[in-house]
């Protein structure tokens, strides 16, 4: 026998026990699978606006809870597309509505026709709206797939009957679940003529990106240029919120996960005083008796993490299919969640097992044998 | 050996001067002197609660004496040392009254878990728990696990689990109370065997069959030794 196999065979021994502790650092894998997978995904969704029409850099308003609700004026954009290395701008509108229970969240963008070539939109079917058109909309091929249209079909959106002009293609993936309707049109419908939500910057050939978006801050102290991710954060409270919630979701499965081991184990550990001060009695160390208790626990913990990453993946399938992230979260699966969710199914073992494995460790050995 | 368990180059196997235990307000051993060499078979009597099991634990390092002195097998056990593990697992090997035996372990497991830690590789803990269980009539019995195992089984598998790593000094605690003939004998010739290569057994006994054949006898009495020391 060795002594892994001395540590299956107490595993094998106590099958509720090791269920149980299983069964909590499954449940905190999967929080950490899911919340990881979802925020990702969100992030990617969200953040994919930068990449669009192959932007050097967008611009949004400074310090507004969400990119979406970023307001800068059309002046603005024409001043920023004076600034000395800019070659292109694109203002563009973004806002949401509900195209019934189905589909309760739709991204629209409001962009002017000459707009769409530099934005990356590549119509597939149909034609462009006109540019002073109130009953006319494009539609993202997927949503149009989702939402049964073609080409000459109407979408209606509240007491609103549209008639779908063209299907279009982006060059980032959550572009293609969006609707696309003429700039002003937007513009009137949200009450927000004369704004864009955002500016898509193409510099100049030869320029330096980084000189031409500072220049972009000190002139426009109201607005913020993005160009990554981490500036993305910055800009957008909610994504740093979603950050937040994972970190918070994440340690609170942990502590789930470590309350579990911690109790299953420190049960066994009085159920078995006297078996730890047999093997005290017999020659073995304290370091081998902390192993023992600790090796039992990473193992379960191990067949928990991969029964976590099981749930946790299903559970990304339940929310993929929910209707309200329909269009929105499109799951990445990332190695490194997985690889994080392994790591910490073992560090869960490990801290909630520690404590019994010490005092299993040093137990005295007489004083054990003498339990019952 | 551990740094803190100091090494003297002595004759005796045991020897102990002036130990004494006290529980509370209560000396279980009081100012025992005694000296037991390689090669013999010593009876340790005495009427219940005399504290024959409180000084076998003593020289087993399970306790720690208040007073006095213990030397096994050249390693001085003093109070709170370190490397006591080591000491147990290679320098003495107990068998205790109550068998003290992993329910859910076999009787060859059980041998085998006493080797972790030793040179001993898997085959080789494996081939001596064998060894050992056949030379103690147990080997049609390797797969059983105690449950299921008679009086005499068990502590035949104890005396296996304590020979394992064939340590020179055997402490062992009514090895053959209240077994049947066949399984006392097996044991007490288990001893005779060890006793003739050099090893010495100190064995807690109210057994006359036992006593009989041990070389001398130490008689304790509240705690103090009365005969033999």
């Amino acid at each position: 026998m060795t002594f892994v196999g001395l540590i299956m065979r107490n595993i094998r021994a106590r099958p509720l026990r090791a269920s149980l502790t299983a069964a909590a650092v499954a449940i905190g894998v999967m929080a950490v699978v899911a919340l990881g997978v979802l925020t990702t995904s969100l992030k990617q969704t969200a953040t994919q606006i930068l990449e669009v029409g192959n932007a050097d850099f967008t611009i949004s308003q400074k310090h507004t809870d969400d990119i979406i609700n970023s307001t800068i004026s059309v002046d603005d954009i024409a001043a920023i597309a004076k600034v000395p290395g800019v070659a292109n701008i694109v203002g563009a509108l973004i806002s949401t509505d509900s195209l019934g229970p189905d589909n309760p969240l739709v991204i629209e963008v409001g962009l002017a026709p000459e707009a769409q070539g530099p934005f990356g939109v590549d119509i597939l079917e149909g034609r462009s709206y006109a540019g002073d058109a109130t009953r006319e909309v494009m539609l993202g091929y997927v949503l149009a797939e989702q939402l049964h249209k073609k080409v000459g079909d109407t979408v209606t959106i509240g007491k609103d009957t549209f008639k779908v002009v063209g299907l279009y293609r982006t060059n980032v993936s959550f572009g293609n679940s969006t609707m696309m309707f003429p700039l002003a049109y937007l513009q009137g419908a949200n009450r927000l003529t004369g704004q864009v939500s955002l500016g898509f910057v193409k510099v100049a050939k030869g320029a330096d990106l980084n000189k031409v978006a500072k220049a972009i801050d000190d002139r426009f102290p109201q607005l913020t240029t993005i160009r990554s991710a981490e500036d993305y954060g910055r800009a957008d409270r909610n994504l740093t919120l979603i950050s937040a919630a994972n970190t918070g979701g994440s340690i609170l499965g942990g502590l789930i996960a470590i309350t579990g081991v911690l109790n299953t184990s420190l049960l066994s550990f009085f159920e078995r005083i006297r078996e730890f001060g047999i093997y005290r009695s017999i020659g073995w160390s304290r370091v081998r008796v902390i192993l023992l208790v600790i090796g039992e626990a990473v193992l379960v913990s191990l067949v928990g993490a991969a029964i976590g990453v099981a749930l946790g993946w299903g559970a990304i399938n339940v929310l993929q299919h929910l209707k309200e992230l329909r269009g929105i979260f499109n799951p990445v699966y990332e190695v490194e969640i997985f690889t994080r969710s392994l790591i910490f199914g073992f560090v869960v073992a490990f801290v909630g097992a520690l404590y019994p494995a010490l005092r299993a460790g040093s137990v005295a050995p007489l004083e054990a044998m003498r339990r019952e | 050996m551990s740094e803190v368990l100091t090494q003297k180059a002595t004759d005796p196997a045991i020897r102990t001067e002036s130990v004494g235990k006290r529980y509370g307000q209560h000396w279980a051993v009081r100012d025992v002197t005694l000296e037991i060499h390689p090669g013999e078979l010593v009876g340790l009597v005495g009427p219940s609660g005399s504290g024959k099991t409180t000084l076998l634990n003593l020289l087993a390092a399970l306790e720690t004496p208040d007073t006095g002195s213990v030397v096994v097998n050249g390693h001085e056990l003093r109070r709170h040392t370190r490397g006591l593990s080591k000491f147990r697992r290679l320098d003495i090997g107990i068998v205790f009254q109550l068998h003290n035996l992993i329910p859910r372990l076999t009787a060859q497991q059980n041998i085998e878990i006493a080797m972790f830690g030793t040179h001993h590789g898997r085959e080789a803990r494996r081939a001596r728990a064998r060894e050992l269980l056949g030379k103690l009539d147990l080997l049609g019995r390797a797969d059983a696990i105690p449950p299921v195992m008679s009086g005499g089984e068990r502590q035949r598998v104890a005396i296996a689990r304590a020979l394992a790593n064939e340590p020179p000094v055997i402490l062992a605690d009514e090895p053959t109370g209240s077994l049947d003939t066949r399984s006392a004998d097996v044991i007490m010739d288990t001893f005779d065997d060890l006793v003739a290569n050099g090893g010495t057994v100190l064995a807690v006994s109210h057994d006359p069959r036992l006593i009989e054949r041990t070389h001398r006898r130490l008689t304790l009495v509240d705690g103090a030794l009365t005969d033999g020391g």
